[in-house]
């Protein structure tokens, strides 16, 4: 599984050289967004590698050759799977070190967030939920027709879920946020951390799920 | 003994189309090609015994082994050479052969160097800067690399140059001398096979036509050549195909015997080849 992988990295050395500069680009010019330039830049540098290994795929009809290989189909979806938490290992690593960097080196005039739990747990968050809903449409249609959609989940999730957490801030005080709220509230960081990740990867298993059986029916 | 590859009642529909019911049998040791028209159904039974499409109907057994439920294990042991190329065009093709090589069991990275210098393919070029040939050869290279022992080929030699496809036809007969292993060939390229094919199997309309040994193709089927006067609707019937000419017809019978013993020494009889075949039974008459 992990040749697989290794195989989208080996694909992409170039964009993964342009994605470190990508996040190079977040620290420096979005000063504005604050604690969460981390989470922004790790969910749109594993954006980028995982969409750009579908679509070497895609471009070079892969698929074909991976499922002539000794493999089964559930190998080349788990794959994706985990190639989302290599790229957010690895984007986290270049961002720390970035950041670690910019900031020991005095460039006052820039400003730098180091990682907190709660970038890093938003960050999670985002990169799983994002990804839960382009990868069973990618699996679905292959990613040419479902660069489209996955176009509008993109620019969607992030105008709305800004929306819908100011919805759901608002409504603090009653209903089912209220009481989740009132749940939480005097619950310690961490926990609040590990029911966000294990909401997180409920939402990816049964992503995975349905990607499984969407990509067994495909044909080449 | 259990053959190599066993399909029984093969279906699969599509609109327009549908790969009717087909059965066949490859034993050890045999090369045995797979000849038809374009779309006749070929490269979907081909895509079926690897399965990359879903069959509607049918069994396929290789190495005495169902093909889906025993997949990695056959797969470990196939090789295979598609019509087109599905590599990473931007990696070289040391890359490639690496990320090819971690999927099976049983590489041989030195069976792989000795065909790469064979070929004279250069490790440093990136796919995309192969020819059509190398890229062949290379995919080729791979498929002999893994101790396979049934190879399947889907038109390998289509868009080669004659050169080239006889070094590819020479590598598989040197390949088959292992007598543990098979070839199951697909083309339409049908001179390909007159030399090295055990067997042939004719598929026309998604309909196994025939699957014989090819000797015995060639020794029984004839092409029959006489005056237009020889016809009539009573023996129009022994033809497959039939070609009226002005000086005359030529036609292609079953069975050249029963021929001879309805038109007697009127007619002249040859050796048909397999394109006459293919061609006779894909036009009719």
């Amino acid at each position: 599984m992990l040749n697989l992988v290794m195989k989208d990295i080996i694909v992409q050395k170039k964009s993964i050289a342009f994605a470190v500069l990508y996040i190079f680009f977040f620290i420096v010019a979005f000063q504005s967004v604050g604690e969460m330039t981390f989470t922004c830049a790790i969910t749109a540098f594993s954006y980028i590698l995982v969409m750009g290994g579908f679509a070497y795929d895609d471009k070079n009809k892969a698929d074909i050759m991976l499922n002539s290989l000794p493999l089964k189909r559930y190998n080349i979806v788990l794959a994706k799977y985990i190639s989302l938490f290599v790229f957010m290992t690895l984007g986290t690593l270049v961002y720390f070190i970035l950041e670690l960097v910019l900031r020991s080196t005095g460039f006052s005039f820039i400003k730098t967030y180091p990682i907190t739990i709660e970038s890093f747990t938003g960050a999670i968050f985002a990169v799983s939920i994002m990804h839960s809903f382009c990868l069973p449409i990618i699996f679905k249609f292959g990613y040419t027709k479902a660069k489209v959609i996955n176009f509008v989940i993109f620019f969607a999730f992030f105008f709305g879920v800004s929306q819908l957490i100011n919805y759901i801030y608002a409504k603090r005080n009653v209903g089912f946020a209220g009481k989740a709220f009132a749940f939480f509230e005097n619950k310690p960081d961490y926990l609040i951390a590990l029911a966000i990740i294990a909401a997180a990867a409920l939402l990816l298993l049964i992503s995975y799920m349905i990607s499984l059986r969407v990509y067994k029916k495909r044909e080449f | 003994m259990e053959p190599i590859l066993e399909i029984t009642n093969l279906r699969k529909e599509y609109e327009g189309f549908t790969l009717k019911d087909i059965t066949l049998t490859l034993q050890k040791g045999y090369i045995m090609g797979f000849i038809g028209p374009n779309g006749a159904g070929k490269s979907t039974t081909i895509k079926l015994v690897l399965n990359l499409i879903n069959r509607d109907g049918g069994r396929i057994k290789v190495f005495g082994m169902d093909n889906i439920k025993y997949e990695t294990q056959i797969k470990n042991r196939i090789g295979f050479v598609l019509d087109e190329n599905f590599f990473y065009d931007e990696i070289t093709v040391k890359e490639m052969k690496n990320i090819i090589a971690s999927f099976y069991k049983r590489w041989d990275d030195k069976a792989f160097d000795k065909y790469m210098r064979k070929f004279e393919l250069p490790y440093s070029k990136k796919i995309k800067e192969l020819s059509k040939g190398m890229k062949m050869k290379f995919s080729l290279a791979a498929a002999l690399s893994h101790n396979a022992e049934l190879l399947i080929l889907d038109e390998p030699t289509s868009g080669l140059d004659p050169v080239v496809r006889r070094e590819f036809i020479d590598i598989l007969s040197d390949v088959i001398q292992d007598e543990n292993k098979a070839i199951f060939f697909s083309t339409h390229i049908t001179s390909d096979l007159d030399k090295i094919a055990d067997y042939v199997t004719f598929i026309n309309n998604g309909e196994i036509v025939f699957s014989n040994a090819k000797d015995e193709i060639l020794e029984n089927y004839g092409l029959v050549k006489g005056s237009n006067e020889l016809i009539n609707d009573n023996n129009k019937g022994v033809f497959i195909g039939l070609r009226e000419y002005g000086y005359g017809f030529e036609a292609l019978v079953k069975d050249k015997r029963q021929a001879r013993k309805v038109f007697g020494d009127k007619i002249l009889i040859e050796k048909p080849t397999l394109e006459d075949i293919m061609v006779y039974y894909t036009r009719g008459n």
